[in-house]
C-alpha cells in the first residue's frame, strides 16, 4: 500500500513539474532572446583580397523576423562602448540584406564577406553587424508599448597593403596620488590615445617599487581605436581590475614605471609617476592620543 | 494488478520527463551560457574566418610570420579573441507591455526583465529609445513623456510619485543601471527619436558579465482631459558588446 502511495505522489509531482515547465516554455515564446557569436571580429586585410566571416545568431525567444545590416559605429566613451550611426558599411562588405525568419531555438549562420577593392584607402573601419527584430503583431489593440530589439557584433577592420600600418600612441593620462596616506592603496589611472592609422592593443605593465613593495600590474590588452582614446584597466587571470596595488605602502617614495608596446611593435612607450606615502592617519591618531594624555594629566594635576 | 498499476504510473513519470526535457534545455540556455570555457566551439562555423585560398585555424590566429603576405589578411588574436568566441546574449521577458484601460489619476505600471550576458572583454551597453510618445492610431492624441514631479528628462531621473503629474516614463532597478535611478520612485522619459533625441544607455558595464539582470518598470498616468483612444508606441532596445 505504501508503495502505491509513493508511486502516486511521484507521478503527481512529475505532472506538476511538467505543467510548471510548460508554463516556462510559453514564457520563452513570449520573450525576445537573441545571442550572437562572435561578439567581436578583428581583422586586417589587403585591398583586393577577400575574407569570409560567419556570424551565428541564435533565438532562444519566440519566432521572429530579423533584419540584418552593417553600420559604422563611433566610440561613445573611453570605456569601449559604442554609438551606432546611420551610415551603412561600404558595398565591399557583402551580406544578405534580406529579412529572415528565425524560429524559437533556431540558430542561423550569416556570412559576411569583406573584399576591399584595389585602391581602397589604408584606414580603419569600425562597423557593427546588427540584427533587428520586427514589431510584434498587435492582436489586442490595447494601450501598449511594443518592443523591438537590436543585437550586434562589432567588426574592427584595418585596410593595409603591407600589414604594417602606422601605429602611434600617446599617454594622455598616467596618474597616481602625489601624496598618499600609508593606510590607503595606490590607484593608477591610465588613458591611452591612438594617433595612428590602425587600432592596437597595449601590451605592457606598471612596475611599482618602493620601501616595502615591488609589484607588477599587467595592462589589459583592450583595443584603442585610431583617432580615439581609451581608459586602460589592468588584468588579473583574464579579469579586468583597477590598476591598484594590493599591498599598502609604508613611508617614502613609490615609483611606478609604465611600459607598453602597441601590439607586437618594437617601440616601447615609457613614463613614470611618483607617489609619496606617509602615515598621516597614524600620526594624527598618535597626536590625538598624546594630546588626550597630556590634557588628562593636566586635569588630574589640577584636581589634586 | 499491483504490478500493472506501478508499471503504468512509472511509464507516466518517464513520459512526463522525457516529453518536456528538450524544452527544459532550451529554456536554461537563455540564462546559463558558459563563460569560462576556453575555445568551446572551434570546430563550428562561427568565429573562424576563411577565404577562398586559405582557412584560418586557432593556432594561426596568433599571426604567424609571413601569413599576411600569403593570405592577404590577418585576424587579430589575444585576450579578446579568447572571449570573442563566447556569445553575446540579450533577452527581454516580454514582447510588449499592455497597460490595459487607463484610469484618470491612477497610474498604470508594468515591468519587464532585461538580461545581458557578455563574454567580450569590452563589456556591453544597452540603449533604449521610443519611436514617439504614446499616440493614438491616427497620431492626433498623445500621452506626453513624463516630466516627473518637478522635472526629468531622457538622461536625468527624478521622483514621480504625484498622481496629479501625468505622462509616460520608466524606472530601472538591478544590475548595471544608471546611477540616477536612486530608488523605485525615480523615473525618466524615453529618448524620443521622432524628436531627434539620441538613444540613451540604460544598462552598461565595462566588465565581462554573466546574466546581468535589470527590471524596467513603465508608468502611465493620464489626466481627465486626455481624449479617449488606444495609445501605443514602440520601444527599441539596442544591445551591443564593447570593443
Amino acid at each position: 500500500m505504501k508503495k502505491y502511495k509513493l508511486v502516486t505522489i511521484l507521478s503527481l509531482l512529475s505532472l506538476l513539474i511538467s505543467i510548471f515547465l510548460s508554463n516556462n516554455i510559453v514564457n520563452a515564446q513570449n520573450a525576445i532572446s537573441l545571442s550572437i557569436t562572435p561578439p567581436i571580429f578583428e581583422v586586417m586585410i589587403k585591398p583586393d583580397k577577400e575574407i569570409r566571416q560567419v556570424f551565428s545568431i541564435e533565438n532562444l525567444g519566440g519566432d521572429t523576423i530579423l533584419t540584418p545590416k552593417v553600420v559604422y559605429f563611433v566610440p561613445s566613451d573611453e570605456n569601449g562602448n559604442v554609438d551606432l550611426t546611420e551610415n551603412l558599411a561600404p558595398d565591399w562588405v557583402m551580406y544578405d540584406k534580406n529579412p529572415f525568419t528565425i524560429k524559437s531555438t533556431e540558430k542561423i549562420d550569416v556570412s559576411l564577406v569583406i573584399s576591399p577593392p584595389e585602391g581602397t584607402s589604408e584606414t580603419d573601419h569600425f562597423l557593427t553587424l546588427v540584427f533587428e527584430t520586427d514589431k510584434p503583431t498587435d492582436i489586442l489593440e490595447e494601450n501598449a508599448s511594443f518592443y523591438k530589439t537590436q543585437i550586434g557584433s562589432n567588426i574592427l577592420l584595418t585596410i593595409s597593403k603591407d600589414g604594417n600600418p602606422k601605429k602611434s600612441a600617446e599617454i594622455t593620462t598616467f596618474k597616481a596620488p602625489i601624496i598618499i596616506d600609508s593606510l590607503s592603496n595606490i590607484n593608477y589611472s591610465l588613458i591611452l590615445q591612438n594617433n595612428g592609422n590602425s587600432f592596437w592593443k597595449p601590451t605592457g605593465k606598471i612596475i611599482v617599487q618602493g620601501t616595502n613593495l615591488n609589484s607588477t600590474l599587467t595592462l589589459a590588452p583592450l583595443n584603442v581605436l585610431s583617432g580615439y582614446s581609451r581608459k586602460i584597466p589592468c588584468i588579473n587571470n583574464e579579469e579586468l581590475i583597477d590598476c591598484k596595488i594590493a599591498k599598502k605602502p609604508l613611508i617614502g617614495i613609490y615609483r611606478a614605471n609604465l611600459e607598453f608596446r602597441m601590439d607586437e611593435s618594437a617601440e616601447i612607450k615609457k613614463t613614470e609617476v611618483t607617489t609619496f606615502a606617509f602615515p598621516f592617519s597614524l600620526m594624527a591618531i598618535s597626536l590625538f592620543l598624546v594630546l588626550l594624555i597630556l590634557n588628562l594629566k593636566k586635569y588630574l594635576t589640577k584636581k589634586r | 494488478m499491483k504490478t500493472f498499476f506501478s508499471f503504468t504510473l512509472s511509464i507516466l513519470i518517464l513520459f512526463s520527463f522525457t516529453y518536456f526535457s528538450p524544452f527544459v534545455s532550451a529554456q536554461s540556455k537563455i540564462e546559463s551560457p558558459n563563460y569560462r570555457i576556453q575555445f568551446p566551439n572551434f570546430n563550428s562555423g562561427a568565429g573562424i574566418p576563411s577565404s577562398s585560398n586559405f582557412k584560418l585555424d586557432s593556432t594561426l590566429g596568433q599571426g604567424a610570420p609571413g601569413l599576411y603576405s600569403s593570405a592577404g589578411y590577418k585576424v587579430k588574436a589575444g585576450f579578446q579573441y579568447i572571449h570573442s568566441i563566447i556569445p553575446f546574449s540579450f533577452s527581454i521577458s516580454d514582447i510588449q507591455i499592455n497597460f490595459g484601460s487607463l484610469t484618470v489619476g491612477t497610474p498604470s505600471t508594468d515591468t519587464s526583465t532585461l538580461t545581458v550576458s557578455t563574454g567580450g572583454a569590452g563589456g556591453y551597453s544597452v540603449k533604449a529609445s521610443e519611436n514617439n510618445p504614446l499616440k493614438t492610431f491616427n497620431s492626433i492624441n498623445t500621452i506626453p513623456d513624463t516630466l516627473c514631479d518637478t522635472t526629468c528628462s531622457e538622461t536625468s531621473a527624478a521622483v514621480w510619485t504625484s498622481n496629479s503629474k501625468y505622462g509616460f516614463g520608466f524606472n530601472m532597478t538591478g544590475d548595471d543601471i544608471p546611477a540616477d535611478f536612486t530608488n523605485s520612485t525615480y523615473f525618466r522619459q524615453f529618448a524620443d527619436t521622432s524628436n531627434s533625441e539620441s538613444k540613451v544607455t540604460i544598462m552598461s558595464s565595462v566588465n565581462v558579465g554573466r546574466s546581468r539582470v535589470a527590471t524596467i518598470t513603465y508608468k502611465v498616468n493620464v489626466s481627465n482631459t486626455q481624449p479617449a483612444g488606444t495609445y501605443q508606441n514602440i520601444i527599441m532596445f539596442t544591445a551591443i558588446p564593447g570593443y
